[in-house]
């Protein structure tokens, strides 16, 4: 499958986006920097919004509230995250096409976004049906570790 | 160079000019043997662990990765504790409801972040010394712990009085909006220690 999608990578890293990030050192570092913070800002309403789930943190404020509030915050992170990854991504895509982590990388993100807004979201918005715990919390669960795998082979690349 | 090292007394450290650093020149007029932050930064380089550490083809790699992936624990949690006292999230709930609960995790992560973090800076000590990004973010952490000191010792002693305020006090707002700028600055600087070294 990589072997057929070699020619779109090629393209899109010969791109001028790509190019002109590329040859821009300060261009690249700062969306590194933008990458990371929104990495933080994301991750950290991911585990607010686990830790909720748990029953461990805010237990006086209803799940849906909770969720509702921390969503602008998710959103900006999870929006600043992933345009400042489009962009590093042009700028070195023929890298990332033979890279390990970051197949895995790839693999990992395709898997949370749609888990994010489709089981994730109806469990933070399900509240008052009282969903079982256990549900709940393995929602919780998997979301974080999908997101965590996202953000671990995504520092992985650097490495292979 | 450890037996200079050991015998010094902290203030007796003079901080030179190394080959590509911007830190200034500071020296204090106390008597005694001279060290400089230079030479203790090239001692820590030498080291057979520091070497080890640099070197290493699967250590580095996971330090580094934890040292990334623990700031959603730490800032990633205290971030919440800061917007809370800054009067922009949660207000419904009592500011101790915020924290006490989020503080097992976020000092967990702080440590994994402070353990790795500290590996890193012993593995790299000279490429740390010529980045003006390390002394920013060194700096910026000093600043953060002096705002969460005075934050402890003055205006969190009355926090019953404003606990449930839905905007607490100015002072406290600045402490978490300092505290917020400075985590960004941090964050922001380590990451570009990495480009210029």
């Amino acid at each position: 499958m990589w072997d057929r999608l070699y020619p779109y990578f090629l393209w899109i890293e010969q791109t001028r986006l790509g190019h002109a990030i590329r040859e821009s050192k300060w261009t690249f570092a700062l969306a590194e920097v933008f990458h990371l913070l929104g990495i933080t800002l994301f991750l950290g309403t991911i585990l607010v919004l686990a830790l909720r789930l748990f029953d461990l943190v805010l237990r006086e404020k209803g799940v849906a509230e909770t969720a509702r509030e921390l969503m602008p915050w998710s959103m900006s992170g999870l929006f600043l995250t992933l345009v400042t990854g489009t962009l590093l991504f042009t700028s070195e895509a023929v890298k990332c096409w033979g890279n390990v982590a970051f197949h895995y990388k790839a693999l990992f993100l395709l898997l949370a976004l749609p888990f994010q807004f489709t089981a994730l979201r109806s469990v933070t918005r399900a509240d008052r049906q009282g969903l079982p715990p256990i549900v709940r919390k393995l929602t919780a669960l998997v979301a974080v570790l999908l997101w965590f795998g996202v953000a671990v082979f995504g520092r992985a690349i650097f490495f292979f | 160079m450890f037996a200079v090292c050991g015998k010094v007394r902290f203030l007796n450290v003079i901080a030179t000019r190394g080959p590509r650093s911007i830190f200034p020149v500071v020296s204090f007029a106390i008597p005694g043997p001279q060290v400089s932050i230079h030479a203790i930064f090239e001692y820590i380089d030498a080291t057979r662990s520091s070497t080890a550490l640099r070197e290493s083809l699967y250590v580095f790699p996971i330090v580094e990765g934890l040292h990334v992936v623990s700031l959603a624990f730490s800032v990633g949690l205290v971030m919440w504790f800061d917007l809370r006292l800054a009067g922009w999230i949660l207000k419904d709930q009592p500011v101790s409801a915020v924290f006490r609960p989020l503080r097992p995790f976020m000092l967990t992560g702080f440590a994994i972040t402070l353990v790795t973090g500290s590996l890193l800076f012993w593995s790299l000590a000279m490429r740390c010394y010529g980045s003006p990004f390390f002394w920013a973010k060194a700096l910026m952490l000093v600043l953060a712990g002096v705002n969460i000191a005075v934050y402890h010792l003055t205006i969190e002693r009355r926090q019953a009085e404003w606990n449930a305020a839905r905007i607490p006090p100015r002072q406290a707002r600045i402490a978490g909006l300092v505290a917020l700028t400075l985590w960004v600055g941090i964050i922001a600087a380590g990451r570009m220690m990495a480009y210029f070294l």
